[in-house]
């Protein structure tokens, strides 16, 4: 009998149909994954899975736990089965934990709250319950606060907390998205652990399909709020039969630089590390127009970014250093160039000062020694004029687009904004930017939170190349993004480098897209530069064990780096 | 919210009204009607004087909503920009302008009020100075702490690339954004206002006679408590019903804002 039964379940948020008759069964014991692109109603079929719908939804269909319809109990009786029968992880676990307990209280309220066991004996089943997720006493006592954590640490106190009562479903939303390449690795194979481990059934709900068919036994591909497809990982993999599987996995895989092979079954877009090396490697054949044959971009008319012959500098970073009042060093002695019309990747760790090296390359913070000279001019010491003419040289992007636009303003302005620092614009110049995004003309009269995720990035970028800078800094630019909005972007990024010369820094812990992608690569590791240089000699031979860990985590390029595979 | 915008709205429309029209001339004095309960002719009765109570609470409320009124409307213009501009600079400017405004919290505001109107003299005016010079600090901290958390968002790192000075920056982003919040505290410091004027009226500092307002009237009243107790009861209900309606209305104001 089926663990959790849902059956024709439709949701309605004020007449905006959420879900659309969804019929769906898991078994006990069982991983499946559910994907789908944001928006296409993954969270809400969660949350409708634990009866945790707002009020204003408008819901019809049946949900049935072990055989009983969550509608029949009472507000009490299904409080009970959360926690008890039911375990939740979320995308943020900062939110799902109380800032103000440290987290061995946290879990031992989770048991408590469905087991009656007395106070002393509790700690130590909390304590226990921490250290199978992962959480070393030594390194993470659970006399920790949340803040004391870093953030692959809470996800795991978060995970504790969930599984803390022993329920029979864990449900996890998009568990691993905040978190970097080696943490998600390290988050995905803990959660396949704990479900082996206690026979629990596990629901993991994503948009990022490589990381769900690595992990999941049977695949639920969700689009506007209905189930398009379900099937077994490998046979959806190998025939779907949807267009939009099919676009999906065409997405996912163009991000690891090659076309799926349908014939043999297995999908290159499986992640979870356990793809063996003798696999060897596979030229790519169709590739997508994204990328070169050799997995390069082609390198710039009369440039060569393999040393021969040194390119135009755009920007030198010199000896900077930072840190914040009261912490330690946020960026040590990093010194490197960018040549112009170059894409340079920033790889490194969530926390190794990715986001603040580019605070200094943007001069929205001032590096505590050295400085950063764009044509040679100091960006560092400019001040009024002087820094106004550099400032038109260098634009950037942020994580989050839309916590980067004024919520009152209108795309049109938002985008037209740094137009100021021109002296007298010419006309067209939004229209264009706009153009060259791809962005509709019409959504410029929208507010920012009536555009999508993908929306908001090309905005974004609009905004950034407004007044044609020479430089676009981008930070993690496209990590909320579903794959085929993701694919979308970079592709949109690499033909404005191609087109129109304009170089970028990218700062990500996607080194799957970086290696058909950039030219060069800056490795970033407790805020020092450990690494750097021309991408594909990088990527074959790895000097730095920071380097070498994160190509391990990565599955598609495990199985690609097989030495002397990547021609270079 | 929708009760306390109708109370304030109710409020605002008998003070106009009581600008053009009233049922008697507040200050008539007619001792032969001293005293009188109420009737067609005088609704509310009238007080020791003869004066009509009904024209006495609309002419009052001219004074209680016009001083509170002008003293929040100034403190909001001098609070505002120095809040503004404490964020927009931090550092030592943030220190100085900030531990000035805790030199004047230190103090009991009415206290202060007081102090301020016995040596400037009483009247309206410098009843609506006193209190204002109090609520200048408290605008000042609501619109400095609301633009730092702002002065941090990535929207105001992307005016800043766009080459947006601080002044610019606080008047196109900042300023509407914390908007909300400031309205929100107004009407909670008017309803406080509103306290603080009857209270100077109350002990003889406020608006001077003949021109009635509700602070004196409760203080008239209450020497007649056993004879005529609705003279003290009515304008003491006039305060409680305007101080809840401007509280009604932050409150209201606040949830709306909270929720989106």
């Amino acid at each position: 009998m089926s663990l959790l039964d849902l059956r024709n379940l439709s949701v309605d948020y004020s007449g905006r149909r959420a879900l659309d008759d969804v019929t769906l069964a898991i078994l006990p014991g069982e991983i499946l994954g559910i994907v789908g692109a944001s928006g296409s109603g993954k969270s809400t079929l969660a949350l409708a899975a634990i009866g945790l719908l707002p009020d204003d939804a408008v819901v019809s269909g049946t949900v049935a736990f072990d055989g009983v319809p969550i509608d029949t109990l009472s507000e009490r009786q299904r409080d009970a089965r959360r926690g008890a029968d039911i375990g939740l992880i979320f995308q943020d676990p900062a939110a799902a934990l109380d800032p103000l307990m440290t987290i061995g209280a946290q879990v031992a309220e989770a048991i408590r709250a469905h087991h009656r066991i007395s106070r002393r004996a509790v700690l130590g089943q909390a304590a226990e319950t921490l250290a199978r997720c992962g959480l070393d006493p030594d390194e993470a006592p659970p006399g920790r606060y949340p803040h004391q954590l870093s953030g692959g640490q809470r996800q795991r106190a978060a995970i504790a907390i969930a599984i803390a009562a022993r329920p029979r479903l864990l449900i996890a939303d998009e568990p691993a998205t905040a978190l970097d390449a080696v943490t998600q690795a390290h988050i995905l194979a803990l959660l396949r652990r704990l479900v082996a481990e206690e026979g629990m059934a596990l629901v993991l709900i994503s948009h990022d399909l490589a990381l769900v068919a690595g992990v999941a036994d049977r695949l639920a591909v969700m689009a506007e709020g209905r189930i398009v497809e379900q099937a077994p990982t490998a046979a959806l993999l190998a025939n779907p039969a949807s267009e939009y599987a099919r676009t999906l996995i065409a997405a996912a895989t163009a991000d690891i630089g090659r076309h799926i092979d349908g014939d043999d079954g297995s999908s290159p877009a499986r992640g979870g590390g356990a793809r063996s090396a003798s696999e060897g490697y596979r030229p790519i054949e169709g590739a997508t127009p994204l990328l070169h044959p050799c997995g390069l971009r082609p390198p710039l008319a009369g440039k060569d970014f393999e040393g021969r012959s040194v390119p135009e500098t755009l920007l030198e970073a010199d000896r900077l250093s930072f840190a914040y009042p009261g912490l330690g060093p946020a960026v040590s002695d990093a010194s490197f160039t960018i040549p112009r019309g170059a894409i340079v990747a920033l790889i490194g760790a969530s926390g190794s000062g990715k986001t603040s090296l580019l605070r200094l390359i943007l001069g929205l913070a001032t590096p505590r020694t050295g400085e950063v000279r764009i044509g040679g001019r100091s960006l560092t010491h400019a001040k009024g004029r002087s820094l106004r003419d550099l400032r038109v040289q260098v634009q950037g992007v942020f994580q989050h687009p839309r916590a980067s636009f004024d919520p009152r303003w209108r795309v049109r302005d938002i985008i037209a904004e740094p137009l100021a620092l021109r002296d007298q614009a010419e006309p067209g110049l939004i229209e264009r930017a706009v153009a060259r995004v791809g962005l509709a003309p019409h959504l410029l009269d929208r507010l920012p939170h009536q555009l999508s995720g993908g929306e908001r990035q090309r905005v974004a970028i609009a905004r950034a190349i407004v007044i044609e800078p020479k430089l676009v800094v981008l930070d993690e630019a496209t990590s909320a993004l579903d794959p085929i909005s993701h694919a979308a972007i970079f592709a949109l990024i690499a033909r404005l480098a191609d087109e129109q010369g304009i170089a970028f820094l990218i700062a990500t812990h996607d080194l799957v897209m970086m290696r058909g992608f950039a030219d060069r690569l800056i490795v970033m590791e407790a805020g020092r530069i450990v690494e750097q240089g021309a991408t594909a000699q990088l990527l074959v031979d790895p000097t730095h064990p920071s380097l070498r860990a994160l190509i391990a985590a990565t599955p598609a390029l495990a199985f690609d780096l097989v030495p002397g595979a990547v021609a270079s | 919210m929708r009760t306390g915008a109708a109370i304030v709205g109710l409020l605002i429309a008998v003070a106009l009204l009581s600008l053009v029209w009233t049922p008697h001339d507040p200050a008539a004095i007619d001792v032969a009607v001293r005293l009188a309960p109420a009737s067609a002719a005088h609704w509310l009765g009238t007080d020791q004087l003869g004066r009509d109570v009904a024209a006495m609470l609309m002419a009052g409320a001219r004074v209680s909503l016009g001083v509170s009124i002008a003293a929040i409307g100034g403190a909001l213009l001098i609070g505002i920009p120095i809040g503004l501009l404490a964020a927009a600079r931090g550092g030592w400017t943030d220190a100085l302008l900030m531990r000035s405004a805790d030199m004047l919290f230190a103090f009991p505001a009415l206290l202060i009020a007081v102090l301020l109107a016995a040596t400037l003299g009483p009247g309206a005016g410098n009843a609506a100075l006193a209190i204002g010079l109090f609520n200048v600090p408290v605008f000042a901290r609501v619109t400095r702490g609301a633009a730092r958390s702002l002065w941090q968002r990535d929207f105001i790192a992307a005016a800043r690339l766009a080459g947006r000075g601080p002044l610019a920056i606080s008047a196109a982003h900042i300023l509407p954004n914390i908007l909300g919040t400031i309205a929100v505290q107004a009407t909670i410091q008017l309803s406080l206002a509103l306290i603080a004027e009857a209270g100077l009226s109350y002990v003889g500092l406020g608006v001077q006679p003949p021109a009635p307002s509700w602070g004196r009237m409760l203080e008239e009243g209450q020497t007649l408590l056993g004879i005529a107790p609705r003279l003290a009861i009515l304008p003491g209900l006039a305060i409680l019903i305007a101080v809840l309606g401007f509280s009604l209305l932050g409150d209201g104001l606040r949830d709306r804002l909270e929720r989106r």
